[in-house]
């Protein structure tokens, strides 16, 4: 029977008997209720990760994986051997490059359609869904029609730069270059991503106070002054969100690679995604396939902690 | 009481999440099917169910042929079943891996050369000799099962082989006033067809006058081995080992081969970075003049145009080239490799299976109008060779075989990275060769 004391309900007293406050009681319970989703994060998550650290330190090959033959430690040897290769450097650099040119376009993009979307124009409702098929494609088949577009020679862009250039220019295959290969990449990937990211910069818009920014209209702060000193401070945390993601989905960017250039042409689009694979999916050598893994793992979370320390920074 | 049921809910919901990731209950029966007919044989013989894993089944061509063989092997030797498992070409070791692993087998491996390695490795395959009859065993051509060589002995044998040759568009070359009778026999006469073509075809759609793959896949890296080989380098040493590059033979075969690449690309007769499958497409669009590759490539040329038969020809690499070069091909071939540790019983199901896809009645078909290719074996002789390879067929004897080492396909793929940098980065000679020793070894060293 539930009694109250001092305006505050408690329970039945066999529940919880050693735990004596209400707050640790709904602590307790907190941590039971969260038991269940830690369980799977450290079976699913935890493990699978300690796991392919302690083989990125280990020989292991093929047969290790088939016949359960543990790995053989090997005196950090998969990170020499890729550092002293210059694999390693070339695939961070690859990457960085990669993530940093792709989530700066996609934000400031995706800022400026949002704001065009705000911004009562008409059919702003048919655009938003127009906009969004991209992103509901699947980045397999995303890569494969991309792939076509850019196909040398036979490809629609070649097709198009051919017409608009009067046959001046032919035999153009972004992918094919070293110095454009790059970009042909980060085209798709800005293709694919900028709807999500214009749809939730969107929200995070729909969110800020008309009245505030009716006030600051009727004090005389023109559009500019709006968007700076209004609108971005009330979105700094959907920025955060957005980007964040923007960034971990970009350094785990692998189907386009793979469909699009397999690294090349000479690892001019080697990412560290590709190089992981190529270790331990072509060359079948598991334990360098997971030392790639941990360098990336650890540079994506030395990346987004850097970006939401600089965030918070400027908030304080 | 909210609580409790939070709880549950909870409980509930994590139980059914790991449900749907958890292993199945039980592996997937393969049960074979019974008998479909009362022939005394049947009657004696338990089913067998022979689980075929072959890359081979994405191509429709090839797709249909295997479906039709099936079938009428089934018919023929009715207590066996053969059931097909499509796998793409890339993941077929990471396929058996995880099906392996959860408790299926493979029976018969369809696919390449270069897979043995891993798939040894791995302890997936038997040595041919311990699953096919002796007699039948002793019929492959020696120079062909040698390509099967890795580690302790041979495992896999060969469907059909062929050389690296060169595809050829008659109607494109006798209209610039050339005769295939006069097909050049060394490297300095070819460079003078392909400047013949290149003058006569300047501004016209013919996009390619001697294609050259040079993309970095395993395929490319397998046609530029073909080229140095050619041009008489060796990559590998018969143990398996890295061959020197530094040494003289070798070294020239590979400025040789990298030169004639640049010769290509620089003068635009052919595109950088294309793949082997870019120019079926395009010779069978009519648009290349020639281009290497194996004899198997027409199957896509043909589908582009059905009645590319009547403009396509083939001529084996010349015998001169560069230096040292005889024209040497290495042998490719599509493979049967064999599941280890198999039962008695299916070992017999797949000697009768692989006898029967090697024989003249069941080939020439497919060898004349499906995947153009040379026996592999003495029954099949008798094979009538398609009309379009009778000018490579000069070449199907000047082949060598290559050891095998793990890292072949790397090793290999590495070659287009040393053709693209030489030709299209600006890495001087010296720097592409030392830098592609470099990467060998890193793949060789693994």
């Amino acid at each position: 029977m539930q009694t109250v004391k001092n305006g505050v309900a408690t329970g039945p007293k066999k529940s919880f008997s050693l735990l004596k406050t209400r707050r640790q009681k709904d602590a307790a319970f907190s941590l039971l209720l969260l038991t269940p989703a830690i369980i799977c994060c450290v079976i699913f998550i935890l493990f699978p990760i300690i796991d392919s650290v302690k083989m990125s330190f280990t020989t292991y090959k093929i047969a290790n994986l088939t016949q359960n033959i543990p790995g053989e430690w090997n005196n950090f040897a998969n990170y020499t051997r890729l550092w002293s290769s210059g694999k390693l450097q070339d695939s961070i650099q690859v990457t960085l490059l990669f993530v940093f040119v792709t989530v700066a376009l996609s934000f400031v993009i995706g800022m400026a359609l949002a704001l065009m979307l705000n911004s009562n124009i008409r059919g702003a409702r048919f655009l938003r869904s127009v906009m969004m098929i991209p992103w509901v494609i699947p980045t397999v088949i995303s890569g494969l029609l991309w792939a076509w577009i850019y196909a040398n020679p036979y490809g629609l862009l070649q097709y198009v730069i051919s017409v608009v250039t009067d046959g001046r220019v032919t035999g153009f295959g972004i992918l094919n270059n070293q110095e454009t290969a790059i970009w042909g990449v980060i085209i798709v990937a800005l293709w694919k991503q900028i709807p999500l990211i214009t749809l939730l910069l969107l929200a995070g818009m729909q969110n800020v106070p008309e009245d505030i920014l009716e006030a600051a209209k009727l004090d005389g702060a023109n559009y500019l002054q709006c968007l700076f000193k209004i609108i971005f401070p009330f979105m700094r945390s959907v920025i955060a969100v957005t980007v964040s993601l923007s960034i971990i989905d970009n350094f785990k960017q692998y189907p386009l690679f793979a469909t699009l250039t397999n690294g090349g042409p000479a690892s001019a689009t080697t990412t560290l995604a590709v190089l992981s694979y190529d270790e331990a999916f072509v060359n079948y050598n598991y334990g360098s396939g997971a030392a790639v893994t941990t360098v990336w793992l650890l540079l994506m979370v030395v990346v987004v902690f850097v970006f939401n320390a600089i965030f918070r920074k400027k908030d304080d | 009481m909210k609580k409790l049921l939070a709880l549950a809910l909870a409980f509930a919901m994590s139980l059914s999440l790991a449900a749907c990731g958890g292993t199945p209950a039980s592996t997937p029966a393969s049960e074979p099917a019974a008998p479909a007919s009362g022939s005394s044989a049947t009657e004696e013989k338990e089913p067998v169910n022979l689980r075929f894993y072959n890359y081979a089944l994405s191509e429709t061509a090839k797709a249909d042929w295997w479906e039709e063989t099936i079938a009428n092997f089934e018919a023929e030797y009715d207590w066996i079943t053969v059931e097909p498992i499509s796998v793409d070409y890339n993941s077929m070791v990471t396929t058996l891996t995880n099906d392996l692993a959860s408790g299926l087998t493979a029976d018969i491996i369809y696919g390449e050369i270069s897979w043995v390695p891993a798939l040894a490795d791995a302890g997936f395959i038997d040595k041919p000799e311990n699953v096919l009859s002796p007699d039948f065993y002793a019929g492959y051509y020696p120079d062909v099962l040698s390509a099967y060589q890795y580690n302790d002995g041979i495992y896999g044998v060969p469907h059909y082989m062929t050389n690296w040759l060169i595809f050829v568009n008659k109607d494109l070359i006798e209209a610039a006033g050339l005769s295939m009778d006069n097909f050049p026999t060394t490297e300095a006469d070819l460079k003078t067809w392909i400047e013949t073509l290149a003058d006569y075809y300047k501004g016209t759609d013919v996009s390619t006058i001697f294609g050259m793959t040079t993309s970095e896949v395993a395929a490319t890296g397998m046609a530029l081995n073909g080229l140095y080989t050619a041009f008489g380098g060796t990559l590998f040493n018969d143990d398996g080992t890295l061959a020197d590059l530094n040494e003289a033979t070798n070294k020239t075969a590979l400025t040789e081969t990298l030169d004639f690449c640049k010769y290509l690309i620089g003068n635009g007769y052919t595109q950088e970075n294309l793949k082997l499958k870019d120019y079926r497409a395009a010779f069978g669009a009519g648009n290349v003049c020639m281009y290497i590759d194996q004899s198997w490539g027409y199957a896509q040329i043909g589908e582009v145009d059905p009645n590319a038969a009547n403009f396509t020809v083939t001529a084996p690499l010349p015998t001169q080239m560069g230096t040292n070069g005889k024209g040497l091909s290495l042998v490719s071939a599509h493979t049967f490799l064999f599941g280890a540790g198999l039962e008695d019983s299916h070992k017999e199901a797949i000697d009768l299976f692989i006898q029967y896809c090697t024989s003249n009645e069941v080939m020439e078909g497919y060898l004349n109008n499906i995947g153009l290719a040379f026996p592999a074996h003495e029954n099949m002789a008798d094979v009538k060779i398609s009309p379009i390879l009778e000018g490579a067929a000069k070449g199907a004897n000047n082949t060598v075989y290559q050891s095998m080492p793990a890292a072949l396909a790397s090793v290999q793929t590495e070659l287009a990275t040393a053709a693209l940098n030489y030709c299209v980065n600006g890495m001087s000679l010296e720097d592409t060769i030392a830098d592609y020793i470099t990467q060998a070894e890193y793949y060789m060293n693994q």
